[in-house]
């Protein structure tokens, strides 16, 4: 299974419309309501770094028009250019900058994209939240109770009431 | 959930005149250059729900505060009124809060907005501040609030954005008892400190009591004596009324003894003197005799003619009136003094003779005089005599009265009265010592006394025990109130800062998600958010090797990252009911690149149904963060300008829709599903 398929999966899941494009060169494109985008998958990181300006303008020659009825809608596109091949420390500067040229397109550019997390971290600007926590509802009295199983059970009584001070130290002492 | 929906202020910051901005329910983006009013936005909703300006602190200069910049002082005409008044979005319904330069919002219609905004059950006590610190995204507060916090400041802010501060109030009610158990025992421990002193003199005392107790033997030592100083055989029942009986007679005759010898000196000499007084006194009374003839013969002559002065007065008159008949001499041969003619040879003659008479008259003025200090000298000398005398007297009986005194005590003592003074000395020591002997005996044969004060002692001391016993055992309860109280203290400190690590754990992910999202650096794309410390906590940020990106970041980096976190509390916090999230120029001093990120994050958020009001200072970076921010049907956008109106005033200059973007332009309907 390519990168590609599950990059379509990524995408469906989370709600894009979603289309391969057998040609030359082979792509994705992927639709939501505020953004349009490609994605390019590589066999390399040299491949990418030489080959990706090339086969982007190709593309997004073979949509021009598409592009032109999209109107503001052509602001939010996205190329994605991703690769399994693992970046070594030389080539990373090089990935961020053709990241960080926002000439035509917005670009995630990922490489070493081996595993499922490795592709959500990769198109995770494109993705919802991926985390929603759901804090625990914890009763501390219960919890302070746990912690002290030798504490008599009056103690946890007065002490998480509104008993006064000396109420409670009384129960200290007593109990 | 509850949004924002508008804002209208009239005489409050920058706005001389009535402004109202409504809000989309999707979003909002916001430009303006500065000082046209985009943050005053932000300060309208704050202050309508808290009547103040947090961004601000407790900042002063020159006397004036924040509060007295709160509402419009700016030059010509004033407002009409000064008021900021903020709608909410609740269950399709529009509640409304309106501060005024004077009046509060109305109570009753805060508690209905703030119960809404919070879960109040679940907030911690300062949960509106709080909120209105997360949901309102100020640029200044951005890095002070986030990556430049203090690790334990961190800490807190995130402990509070989770809901946990209840455990706050449990640790400060488990100090207060600790502090009072602390208390209680410090008394418990002093009140064992006095226990212990007080057992240990009354053991003492005890011991004193033991120590008068004699053996048998030394009793029937003493028995003797006493029996023996008796003179006599007496039941053993008696003995002690006996001699205490013999004690005070014989007491009786040392002081008799002693004051025999007290007065043995004085009295001797009386006895060696008595003869040479009376002598002293015959002789005295003689010459008291011998004066007081001589007195009455003199008063005898004295009487019989006038007195010394008198004569002396006569001749001092008839020679003065000698004197003047004599100067003047005969008158027409006459005696001036008498009238009688006369010749002046018996003038003369009668002058002369009645000078003689003058003459005479004065010799028996001196003799008259002799004699009367003659008599006053023989009564001077009668009284001496007398006084004399009757010294004399005193002092003879007083001897004699000593000497029947002494002579009487001899007698009563078997004594004769020249009996010898070391007699006397040796009896009053025989019965001194006998005295003495015979108390000591009585102390040891009278056990009385002893047992009382052992029995009194004893029972001082059995209550000594029992008092010692007492604050032991409340010494006791108390250290065990004390140990408790500090367990409890220290198991809640533990309980809530484990607690929060369970609640860390599960927001983390999302934490280091949004810092994924935002990526401030370019290599270290994943931070590490760490909790240290056991009784303080700190909350910690690393990236790369454990590296502290406080102190690595750029200024546009710390930002980003201090986002992250901003924005990971801000969806972190259980009770907040607000959906609105208000960003006050978040992209200042962020690049293109990483604003495209925040832009993104901000969509999705969008997209999850929350409410983003975003001001920016550039109008194209605004553009940007709006075409990335998703308008659907019935959830629209807005693009709005302020600036400065025609009239001078801050104005809305700009108020659009963002209409939905056009869909299907790549893939057909049939591929196209639900977008987000």
């Amino acid at each position: 299974m390519s990168l590609l398929s599950h990059v379509d999966d990524k995408l469906s899941d989370s709600g894009f419309a979603t289309k391969v494009v057998e040609g030359e060169p082979p792509h994705m494109l992927f639709e939501s309501a505020n953004l349009v985008g490609v994605v390019l998958e590589f066999e390399s990181v040299a491949e990418l770094v030489e080959t990706w300006e090339a086969r982007l303008n190709r593309i997004i020659g073979q949509h021009r028009f598409a592009f032109k009825r999209s109107g503001p809608k052509a602001w939010n596109s996205y190329a994605i250019l991703i690769t399994a091949d693992v970046a070594d420390d030389d080539l990373k500067p090089v990935l961020t900058a053709i990241e960080e040229d926002l000439t035509g397109t917005r670009k995630i550019v990922r490489s070493g994209c081996r595993s499922d997390h490795d592709l959500i971290v990769a198109l995770l600007p494109l993705l919802p939240i991926q985390n929603s926590p759901e804090i625990p509802v914890i009763d501390f009295a219960d919890e302070v109770q746990i912690r002290l199983p030798e504490m008599p059970d009056d103690v946890f009584r007065a002490f998480f009431t509104d008993a006064s001070d000396g109420i409670v130290l009384q129960v200290l002492e007593e109990s | 959930m509850i949004r924002l929906a508008f804002v209208e202020l009239c005489g409050f910051r920058g706005y001389s005149r009535r402004v109202r901005v409504d809000f989309a329910s999707g979003f909002t983006v916001i430009d303006g250059r500065n000082g046209v009013g985009k943050s005053s936005l932000f300060d309208a909703v704050e202050f309508a729900l808290l009547g103040t300006l947090e961004k601000y602190g407790n900042q002063t200069a020159a006397g004036e505060s924040a509060s007295d910049y709160i509402w419009w002082r700016g030059k010509g005409t004033p407002p009409s009124d000064r008021y900021v008044e903020v709608g909410f979005e609740i269950d399709d319904k529009i509640v409304s809060l309106r501060r005024t330069m004077l009046e509060p919002p109305d109570e009753l219609q805060l508690k209905s907005v703030v119960d809404q905004l919070l879960d109040v059950g679940r907030a911690p006590e300062s949960g509106l501040r709080q909120l209105c610190s997360t949901s309102i995204i100020r640029d200044e507060k951005i890095a002070e609030l986030s990556l430049d916090l203090k690790e334990a400041d961190r800490f807190r802010l995130l402990r509070d954005a989770l809901g946990a501060s209840d455990a706050d109030r449990w640790i400060k009610r488990a100090s207060d008892v600790l502090g009072l158990a602390r208390k209680r025992l410090a008394v418990a421990e002093n009140d064992v400190q006095q226990a212990v002193i007080g057992l240990n003199l009354s053991t003492q005392r005890v011991d004193q009591a033991k120590q008068l107790i004699r053996d048998d033997r030394a009793i029937q030592d003493a028995r003797d004596g006493l029996l023996q100083y008796l003179g006599g055989n007496v039941p053993t029942h008696e003995l002690v009324t006996a001699v205490q009986t013999r004690i005070l007679a014989d007491q009786a005759w040392v002081d008799v003894l002693a004051s025999i010898l007290d007065g043995w000196d004085t009295t001797d000499a009386d006895r060696t003197k008595i003869s040479e007084t009376e002598a002293s006194l015959a002789a005295a009374a003689e010459r008291a005799a011998d004066a007081e003839k001589k007195v009455r013969e003199l008063d005898d002559l004295l009487s019989t003619e006038p007195a010394a002065a008198e004569v002396r007065s006569r001749a001092d008159t008839f020679g003065t009136l000698l004197a003047v008949g004599r100067e003047i001499g005969l008158q027409d041969g006459e005696c001036p003094l008498c009238g009688k003619e006369q010749t002046d040879l018996e003038f003369q003659v009668g002058i002369a003779s009645n000078e003689r008479r003058v003459a005479k008259l004065d010799d028996t003025a001196v003799k008259k005089a002799k004699l009367e200090q003659d008599r006053q000298a023989a009564a001077v000398t009668l009284q001496a005599a007398s006084e004399l005398r009757q010294r004399l007297t005193i002092a003879r009986e007083a001897s004699l009265r000593r000497i029947s005194e002494l002579d009487a005590k001899l007698q009563a003592l078997d004594l004769k009265p020249d009996v010898a003074r070391s007699v006397i000395e040796a009896r009053h020591l025989e019965f001194k010592e006998a005295v003495d002997r015979a108390k000591r005996f009585l102390a040891v044969v009278d056990t009385r006394s002893v047992d009382a004060t052992l029995r009194n002692s004893l029972a001082g001391h059995d209550d000594a025990q029992k008092r010692r016993a007492h604050a032991e055992e409340k010494l006791a309860f108390a250290r065990q109130a004390e140990q408790r109280a500090k367990l409890l203290h220290d198991t809640c400190r533990r309980a809530s800062g484990e607690m929060l690590e369970r609640q860390l754990e599960v927001v983390m992910p999302l934490m280091s998600e949004l810092y994924q999202r935002l990526r401030p650096h370019p290599v270290w794309d994943e931070i590490a958010y760490k909790l240290r410390g056991d009784v303080q906590k700190f909350l910690t940020l690393q990236v790369g090797d454990e590296l502290n990106p406080q102190f690595i970041y750029s200024s546009g980096q710390r930002r980003a990252t201090g986002l992250a976190f901003l924005l990971a509390v801000n969806l972190s916090l259980t009770w907040n009911r607000w959906s609105t999230l208000m960003l006050d120029d978040p992209v200042q001093h962020i690049d293109d690149y990483r604003s495209i990120h925040l832009a993104e994050v901000l969509s999705k958020f969008v997209a999850s149904g929350r409410q983003i009001i975003c001001a920016a200072e550039d109008s194209a970076l605004a553009d940007m963060v709006a075409r990335h921010l998703l308008a659907r049907e019935g959830v629209p956008g807005k693009r709005i300008t302020l600036g400065v109106g025609e009239d001078g005033a801050l104005s809305v200059l700009r108020d659009e829709v963002v209409e939905p973007l056009p869909r299907n332009i790549f893939i057909d309907s049939d591929h196209l599903k639900q977008a987000q």
